[in-house]
């Protein structure tokens, strides 16, 4: 796949190396030289910009998301599942955050309290009937995109989101939290990922812009999180959390 | 990558507006042109606080380099106030009188 900005960043630094001893030799203006530093400067930057750019296309994320989403969802209409999944901080998936659906959520989410095993079907609650599957989210994989530890106050928490929504995967403009006790409003500001309604995935787990958002909260307040609903408006999608207490029966 | 995009226009437009506002104010002073752009790349780089952490270590570098450029124009400035010598003016000396003996320059 070709990359733009690294051709960008050669185009200028090649036109600008060349550009500014010229001008500086044959035509002695000071002007032109500036203009060759900055191109020089500008292409640099384009150069580094490129480098970090993933290798693959877009399409091809697209196709192995969506890929990954239609196994989960056939995995979970054959089961039946149709309970919210609860997104659940490392400490208790003994790694990195995951998901759990339990077979049963109501009339309250089971209580986890110790960390789930390693496996497909685990057991998460203390009551013997309490079964789930614990399933890696979109969100599972991006803690290691931040390079600091999330605060817990809703500030902290928008930023972290910021810099993984808008910095890194580029799925959106703006990210604003609100946090309400238990409750926590997640805004953001033109989502360029879709929405899949009739996905048994989505339907449990929410579009991967929740799930990212749900895994972060859990993972930075350190408590299991679920999706209560999610809204998409003309130009904003509106995702509202509730944060379970560890020991809460509610 | 809008963000890229925008960070590159940003980038790009400011130097380029810097170097315009010099030729208007006929300022010939190449090391006062390169120490506002590195200020500027520098500025732009911290208040790009969004950047994934890739981008901000590559930019780092491009900083350093920049950085390392201006060291040396100070420590050139240092030495020619003391010793009223200035390395860089005597290379660009020895290029000119090189390139005047090339057949059409």
């Amino acid at each position: 796949m070709k990359n733009r900005y690294s051709e960008l960043g050669w185009g200028l630094l090649i036109t600008g190396m060349g550009f500014a001893p010229v001008s500086y030799l044959l035509l002695r203006s000071v002007p032109l030289i500036s203009l060759g530093m900055a191109m020089v400067v500008s292409g640099a930057v384009c150069l580094v910009l490129g480098s970090t750019r993933p290798k693959i296309s877009p399409e091809v994320s697209m196709l192995l998301m969506d890929t990954g989403l239609e196994n989960l969802s056939s995995l979970l209409e054959e089961m039946g599942l149709k309970s919210k999944g609860m997104y659940l901080p490392s400490r208790l998936t003994g790694g990195k955050p995951r998901a759990v659906i339990p077979l049963h959520s109501n009339p309250h989410f089971p209580v986890v309290s110790e960390p789930l095993a390693e496996r497909l079907i685990v057991s998460c609650g203390e009551d013997p009937e309490d079964m789930g599957i614990l399933v890696t989210t979109a969100g599972s994989n991006v803690m290691g995109m931040l390079e600091t530890e999330i605060g817990t106050s809703s500030d902290e928490l928008a930023a972290a989101l910021t810099t993984i929504l808008v910095g890194t995967l580029d799925v959106a403009d703006g990210v604003k939290v609100e946090m309400n006790g238990s409750e926590a409003k997640v805004t953001v500001s033109h989502p360029r990922l879709e929405k899949n309604e009739t996905s048994w995935a989505e339907q449990s787990l929410g579009s991967p812009i929740a799930s990212i958002a749900a895994s972060l909260l859990a993972e930075a307040l350190d408590r299991p999180v679920i999706i209560e609903s999610e809204e998409l408006l003309s130009r904003e999608d509106l995702i509202r959390l509730r944060i379970l207490h560890l020991q809460d029966k509610k | 990558m809008r963000i890229y995009d925008n960070y590159i226009i940003i980038l790009t437009g400011l130097l380029l507006a810097t170097a315009v506002i010099f030729a208007v104010m006929e300022e010939t002073r190449l090391d006062l042109c390169f120490s506002v752009f590195l200020i500027e790349t520098l500025v732009l780089n911290e208040l790009c606080i969004y950047l994934n952490p890739k981008a901000k270590k590559g930019l780092n570098t491009v900083n350093y380099v920049l950085f390392a450029g201006f060291a040396l124009i100070t420590v050139d400035k240092i030495v020619e106030i003391i010793w009223g010598l200035s390395a860089l003016e005597i290379i660009w000396s020895i290029v000119r009188i090189k390139a005047a003996g090339v057949p059409g320059l």
